[in-house]
């Protein structure tokens, strides 16, 4: 089963405030038309921004004081200032045992950054203590479901009874948030990695520890792996990592009690894909590693046709070095830009 | 006790701002004196400012910043009737976006009409194939509109945001390079088609080599810029790489911000509520509908009195509020004296069975948008001949088009291609390969049920303690052997399109609701010839209580290989037409 560490509430900040504190009043574009104000954009995502056009906004419409490019109205929005790394839920021990687990899921050194030099615990500390449950919107009224195998329990006002192999299909419905699962996951991470080579997983070598990250990992498949069987296809290749034996995946669970460490596993997965490929100001992903690694230029205005072909040649930048799009219209051309904020739409 | 703010009564309340409440708008309030009020869950949002700084992979496609707030309003899904139903906790099947727009705010822009079989699906399969074809429990239904009949409203909507495409069918002149299998049209698409992607040349050349038909997606992007009917002047795709699930910086990519709501607003006569919730469509005595009640942001609760009262939200809480609307007159619901409201729910079978990989080679899959590939109809509908094969359906075929961003594709790209799906080995493999994936999708059929279907959940209640809908729906044997046939068919067209590695996945697996395959959940309120086989007639007209009306997708009796919103609009419109030239003459009576 997947997806314990995504989703979210809301919360109040502003976001980009200062990337477009150099928004100019430039009224070069005073000839209406969507040739000149797509050769501008052109020039300013080639030139870094210096050339768009301000915002002419029409006298009869006035932007909402809390709508406007510096403080979006959808939630959730960026952090208000990008994660440094001074620990905000982990503590130094947690944080050191997560950062050794990414950097096995992304490994690297200095010339070959890997999770560890993008700063990944550092996203992954401010995820959790910004959001008391997930990032994203999650339903979270109970009842909640509990797997089993064989006869069926009865059913109860606290719990969903769910065949054990039929749980994957239904996602996210533990009920255990995220800051719940890293605070009780780790403990057991080291319980397991202290019974199977007797130190805690940061003391473990690295083929050790990737032991160790291979058996949460076939928890996990073993979770989803029933179901292949079941539906009839049939899993590709077998070959790769061996599959620890049924038993030891058994001890695995029972080392991690109420944690689920196959859950446990992908949720620190996702979170490190998220740190290593997440805009900077999210505090992983830093000197943009992650997407110097995969040739991601990082949000663009622009491609031409022929560059979708042939491709493109950009430096690569963050959000912050993106220019606001402001619109470029003017009422006295014609028909008032249609984008902006109109009478008769309100909070009811 | 709180007290009931009452408003002033209006013709038409809408539940929901989207896209089928902004085209009612824009077309009944300029020609006539008509108020109408739409009740909008979601908060306002503008082109500028709201998406001038918006390229945000994590907040809009990870966090979900643009859809329905789940907290608060989920569903529970259950493959089967004996199986228990659970909430979908987090994002997974669809996205139904909420706020000013609707979901034609994040959406692809796709824009397809529906094959002139697909209105006659059982009559069809009937007469070409004998009756035995359809098996017992599929309960596909002809639609009582047929293709002749829609195409001016197909046209009218493809105007009004400027469709990009190649026409293939031109009054009935098939022409080169447009999809020879659609029905015929009586104009050309407004705009060119958009620029084809690398990966998108690649596989419309390997189906041209196999004889096959690729034409370019039909898309609601602008390809160039474009003035719309109603005076709206918006620019063309700058191809940036950031569309579905986004909204559009500079308004290329259709939208009811951007097309019909300055058109409505400017009449005066249209208001907008945003971060309103409707809890109830309310109803008098005789059992016809009074307005809405709902609950503002601040807990305050308002009445709504309305003429004629529009269901025009996503298409599951349309289900939802008819079955919620439960009254002495109707007990089981508005729509459901019959009992049903919530059947022929049906999907999408949107499915990747192969993909493959180029060694060195970079395809610049984080450009562009899901529009700039060609696709194929060989295999849609029943454009082939079925007669020597064991299914019904089929599905539109097409290369993974562009917009892909690393923090939502590293986790699965490498699926099936290598070992570990982490660590030093598939590290390596990823900086050496993120560029050189691609797959081949399919937009497939789902035809309706009687095991399919939706009701009201015994358990789960949302924010507001109203019960949620409960979705039971799984794949059925038909889907399953017409998957095997279409996953052969990509096989071979990946095959022509010379990879060095393939993944392959052959069968179809369960259906799943923690993943995302597509939001169009269709059906659940079908329309039909009479109240014995559909909840409402040809306009969406609520058969028991003819003054309530039920827009979207809901309303289609089965889904075809298509994404649906260009019937949508197509039937928004001819509902428009409908409600302000004929209902009002005769309200409350049954239009013919």
């Amino acid at each position: 089963m997947r997806g314990v560490d995504r989703v979210g509430a809301g919360r109040i900040g502003r976001s980009w405030a200062a990337t477009v504190a150099d928004k100019q009043t430039v009224h070069a574009n005073d000839r209406p038309g969507l040739v000149s104000r797509r050769a501008l954009l052109r020039a300013g995502s080639l030139l870094g921004g210096t050339a768009l056009v301000a915002c002419t906004s029409s006298s009869q419409v006035t932007v909402p004081a809390e709508q406007n490019v510096d403080a979006p109205l959808r939630h959730p929005v960026p952090p208000a200032h990008t994660p440094t790394g001074v620990l905000a839920f982990f503590t130094e021990v947690e944080a050191r045992t997560v950062e050794a687990v990414t950097a096995r899921i992304i490994p690297g050194d200095a010339r070959d950054p890997g999770a560890r030099e993008a700063a990944v615990v550092t996203y992954i500390d401010a995820k959790l203590a910004e959001f008391k449950a997930f990032a994203e919107p999650t339903f979270l009224t109970p009842p909640f479901a509990e797997g089993y195998a064989g006869t069926p329990p009865p059913a109860s006002v606290d719990a969903v009874p769910v065949p054990e192999d039929q749980l994957y299909r239904y996602g996210y419905q533990s009920g255990v948030t995220p800051q719940e699962a890293y605070r009780n996951g780790l403990p057991g991470l080291d319980r397991y990695a202290r019974r199977r080579f007797g130190v805690p997983f940061v003391e473990l070598t690295e083929a050790d520890q990737d032991a160790v990250l291979d058996a949460l990992d076939a928890v996990q498949q073993r979770s989803e792996g029933e179901q292949s069987e079941e539906s009839g296809s049939t899993p590709a290749e077998e070959a790769g990592p061996a599959r620890p034996e049924e038993a030891e995946l058994d001890a695995v669970e029972a080392d991690f009690g109420e944690v689920d460490p196959g859950e446990f596993f992908t949720m620190v997965r996702t979170d490190t894909i998220e740190g290593m490929f997440a805009d900077p100001a999210y505090g992983g992903n830093r000197g943009l590693v992650g997407w110097n690694l995969v040739g991601y230029p990082g949000p663009q205005r622009a491609y031409s046709p022929e560059e979708m072909l042939v491709g493109a040649r950009r430096q690569p930048q963050a959000l912050d070095g993106l220019p606001a799009m402001n619109p470029d219209r003017r009422h006295q051309h014609g028909p008032e830009a249609v984008e902006q904020p109109r009478a008769g739409v309100r909070d009811g | 006790m709180t007290t009931v703010r009452r408003h002033s009564p209006v013709e038409i309340v809408t539940i929901g701002a989207g896209m089928t409440a902004s085209i009612l708008a824009a077309r009944v309030l300029p020609e006539t004196g008509h108020r109408m009020v739409s009740i909008e869950q979601g908060p306002a949002q503008w082109t500028y400012p709201d998406f001038a700084h918006n390229h945000d992979s994590l907040r809009y496609s990870q966090r979900f910043a643009m859809m329905q707030d789940l907290s608060k309003l989920s569903w529970t899904w259950r493959p089967n009737a004996s199986a228990p139903a659970l909430p979908m906790r987090q994002y997974g099947s669809f996205h139904p976006g909420q706020g000013l727009g609707g979901s034609l705010v994040h959406w692809t822009g796709l824009t397809w009409r529906f094959l002139p079989t697909d209105f006659k699906y059982r009559s069809h399969h009937v007469e070409r194939y004998g009756a035995d074809r359809i098996p017992a429990e599929m309960t596909v239904r002809d639609w009582p509109v047929d293709y002749a009949e829609l195409e001016p409203y197909y046209d009218a909507f493809e105007y009004d945001i400027g469709v990009s495409g190649l026409a293939g069918n031109l009054g009935g002149r098939i022409l080169p390079g447009g999809n020879p299998f659609e029905g015929p049209r009586q104009r050309p698409y407004p705009n060119p088609p958009m620029a084809d992607s690398a990966f998108g040349k690649l596989f419309g050349q390997a189906c041209s080599e196999r004889d096959l038909h690729p034409f370019p997606t039909p898309s609601g992007l602008l390809s160039r810029g474009w003035t719309d009917p109603y005076g709206n002047v918006r620019a063309g795709c700058l191809y940036c790489g950031f569309c579905t699930r986004f909204g559009c910086e500079v308004g290329a990519k259709a939208s009811p911000l951007t097309t019909w709501l300055p058109v409505a607003l400017a009449t005066d006569r249209y208001e907008v509520r945003t971060r309103c919730h409707v809890v109830r469509i309310d109803t008098a005595t005789d059992g016809r509908a009074t307005g809405v009640t709902y609950v503002d942001a601040q807990g305050g609760e308002h009445f709504q009195p309305a003429e004629v009262v529009i269901a025009s939200a996503y298409s599951l809480e349309n289900v939802r509020n008819l079955l919620l609307a439960r009254s002495d007159k109707h007990p089981q619901g508005i729509g459901n004296d019959r009992g049903l409201v919530g059947r022929n729910y049906t999907y999408q079978l949107e499915q990747t069975p192969v993909k493959g990989l180029w060694e060195n080679t970079r395809f610049n899959f984080f450009m562009g948008n899901g529009c700039t590939v060609p696709q194929i109809y060989d295999y849609n509908g029943d454009v082939f001949d079925h007669s020597d094969l064991d299914f019904v359906g089929g599905a539109a075929l097409f290369a993974e088009a562009g917009q892909r961003d690393p923090v939502t594709s590293v986790g699965t790209l490498l699926e099936d291609l290598t070992d570990r799906q982490w660590g030093a080995e598939w590290k390596a493999m990823l900086g050496r390969s993120w560029d050189s994936v691609g797959g081949i999708n399919t937009e497939g059929e789902s035809p309706a049920y009687t095991g399919n279907f939706c009701d009201l959940d015994p358990t789960y209640t949302d924010a507001w303690g109203l019960p949620l809908l409960r979705i039971t729906f799984d794949w059925m044997e038909n889907e399953r052997r017409m998957y095997r046939f279409l996953a052969a068919r990509c096989v071979e067209i990946m095959r022509a399109m010379r990879p060095d590695r393939m993944a392959v996945q052959p069968e179809l697996p369960p259906y799943r609701i923690d993943e995302y395959q597509s939001t169009h959940a269709t059906g659940g309120a079908i329309m039909g010839t009479d109240p014995g086989n559909s909840v409402t007639n040809s306009y969406g007209q609520v058969w028991d209580t003819p003054n309530v009306f039920v827009t979207g997708a809901a309303l289609f009796p089965q889904n075809p290989g298509a994404n649906p919103s260009g019937t949508v609009g197509a039937l928004a419109i001819r509902t428009a037409e409908t409600l302000r030239d004929r209902y009002f003459s005769a309200p409350g009576e049954l239009l013919t």
